[in-house]
């Protein structure tokens, strides 16, 4: 019920807060506008010309496929990227300024004083700014996959609709994202300033982007199995630092401190 | 209603409440008077379960504040220093919120929230983001959020603060409201006017508790109990008459006008104005010389300070 009463405060919160709203709604529109036009741009050229020629030696794992499609699958791997980690990166910035927000507008203090436990106030904060985002990323990725289909070929559908990416897409960017924030919820309640607050956030992104380049390259082999492996373990480190961002959240020090 | 035993906060070596001893009677207004950085606010945290105190205990309307933190909160309301309301929010969600953080069901909330803001004239504005509110209506919202679940004890940090005279008195009139109501209320201020008119006891404290009593005890305390006399006609044999009363303690005498220490002057004024009247002086009237709470207060921090 509290964890509950935090989310939809927060929810409402970033509604009526045109700036934020607008970039979680715009940013992955315009993102999978500009992959489409992309798309769009190459399949004009393979109507044209019957080819596409890439500016470099294309990939081993793409040999068997036509010059066209090679191109295609490529730049297709790179946009899924894009979709695994859009929920990732999207709400670091909203858990930065969580709790940092909480401490300047002096409302911190009152929030405490109710019964809430400090679980409750992370975890509500927490599952407020990863869900717009993963939401804003599926419905980005059901509108590629949508509008996809007119402009490649099957060979390069299929890689955009493999189980892989879906199941990655579906499951592992949203456990991904909620450890994420909470990693930037930990920040915004470690320091003052909501700029580092961001900024530090910001540098769990970098061990993601490899994470998803090994897959695109086929450094991570992604079987059913190896996927819910990774899966079950990036939702315990999601539990064990919601733990730790807990016992990070020192009320006292919150409450005496921020000046 | 409220008890501390030994009450002591420590910061980083630097002690800001130290050794408090209190309680604090149900239903009673109980002012909390002190310097800046005097560990006002510090205890009121300590009490409202904020923050943890370094040595002692107190209890909250029957709970530890050591083992029973949920229920201390949860049996509170808190005013703090600033409002500290959700601008991008209008008050009724303001409320709305906190109102579900205290597990108050639906329409209970309707009604809690509707009562108190038609109190404080908020009803009307009960839409509006609190952003464009004034820092009266942001101080009366806030006052509303922390009576919501009906708390018996409230806490109020600096309740009129920064406030116009109009919005103070709003605010004044409700405390005294929610008095008769019978909560318990402990009142920090710096205005000692607001103490004096809203109390019943008030504590000093500056680190440690320097005085805690009635504001009347106080001044008896510090100045004892005065008469002023106007006389029209006063004379010398009329002053030297007074002081040779046995009851007269101190005696000033000048501008027409006698200021008598006096014990009890409840029974011994009409012995004091009968002897002024044989004397043939023309009484203009009697009044009890009272000191204000300021300096009352003024008197108890300058003795802590050359103590």
């Amino acid at each position: 019920m509290r964890v509950r009463t935090i989310i939809d405060k927060e929810w409402e919160e970033i509604i009526r807060n045109r700036g934020v709203f607008w970039s979680l709604v715009l940013l992955p529109l315009l993102m999978t506008a500009i992959f489409l036009g992309v798309l769009f741009f190459m399949h004009l050229e393979v109507v044209r010309t019957g080819t596409l020629s890439s500016n470099g030696q294309l990939p081993a794992y793409l040999a068997m496929y036509s010059p066209a499609d090679a191109v295609m699958i490529m730049m297709v791997n790179q946009f899924m990227i894009y979709f695994l980690i859009a929920p990732v990166a999207l709400p670091i910035y909203i858990a930065a300024y969580s709790v940092i927000g909480e401490k300047q507008a002096r409302s911190l203090e009152p929030l405490l004083a109710t019964p809430v436990r400090t679980w409750e106030l992370l975890l509500g904060k927490a599952v407020a700014a990863v869900v717009p985002p993963v939401i804003a990323g599926w419905l980005s990725y059901v509108l590629f996959v949508i509008i996809a289909r007119f402009l490649v070929s099957d060979v390069v559908m299929r890689f955009i609709v493999a189980p892989m990416w879906v199941l990655s897409i579906a499951f592992l960017g949203p456990l991904f994202g909620v450890l994420s924030v909470l990693v930037g919820i930990i920040a915004s309640s470690r320091m003052n300033d909501p700029r580092a607050a961001q900024q530090w956030s910001a540098l769990f992104l970098v061990p993601l982007i490899g994470a998803g380049m090994a897959m695109m390259f086929g450094v991570i082999a992604m079987s059913v199995w190896t996927f819910v492996a990774g899966a079950v373990l990036v939702a315990a480190v999601d539990v064990v630092v919601l733990r730790v961002a807990v016992r990070l959240f020192q009320r006292e020090a919150i409450l005496t401190r921020w000046k | 209603m409220i008890r501390t035993e030994g009450l002591t906060r420590v910061f980083d070596g630097h002690t800001a409440v130290e050794g408090l001893d209190l309680e604090v009677r149900e239903g009673e207004v109980f002012g909390f008077l002190g310097p800046n950085g005097a560990g006002k606010t510090t205890t009121m945290r300590m009490l409202a379960c904020l923050i943890a105190p370094t040595q002692g205990t107190a209890w909250v309307n029957g709970h530890s504040i050591a083992t029973e933190p949920d229920a201390v909160r949860a049996s509170v309301g808190i005013l703090t220093e600033s409002p500290g309301l959700y601008d991008r929010l209008s008050a009724e969600r303001n409320l709305d919120v906190f109102a579900r953080l205290y597990g108050l069901s639906e329409e209970r909330r309707k009604t809690q929230i509707k009562r108190y803001l038609q109190l404080l004239d908020l009803w009307d504005q009960r839409d509006r983001p609190v952003g464009g509110f004034s820092k009266g209506m942001r101080q009366k919202l806030a006052l509303v959020r922390a009576l919501l679940h009906e708390p018996p004890v409230v806490f109020l940090d600096e309740p009129t603060a920064a406030l116009d005279p109009q919005a103070a008195k709003t605010v004044r009139d409700f405390i005294a409201e929610l008095s008769r109501e019978g909560r318990t209320i402990f009142l920090c201020t710096h205005n000692l006017d607001e103490a004096e008119r809203l109390c019943d006891r008030i504590a000093v404290l500056r680190t440690r508790l320097i005085a805690l009593d009635t504001p009347e005890n106080l001044r008896r305390r510090l100045f004892g109990r005065r008469t002023v006399v106007r006389v029209r006609n006063l004379a010398p044999e009329m002053v030297s008459a007074v002081r040779a009363l046995p009851f007269v303690h101190g005696l000033e005498a000048g501008d027409g006008q006698l200021t008598v220490d006096l014990a009890d002057p409840e029974a011994e004024n009409p012995q004091l104005v009968a002897r002024l009247v044989g004397l043939g002086a023309e009484v203009q009237y009697v009044t009890e010389l009272r000191h204000s709470l300021e300096e009352v207060y003024l008197s108890l921090i300058e003795e802590e300070k050359t103590a």
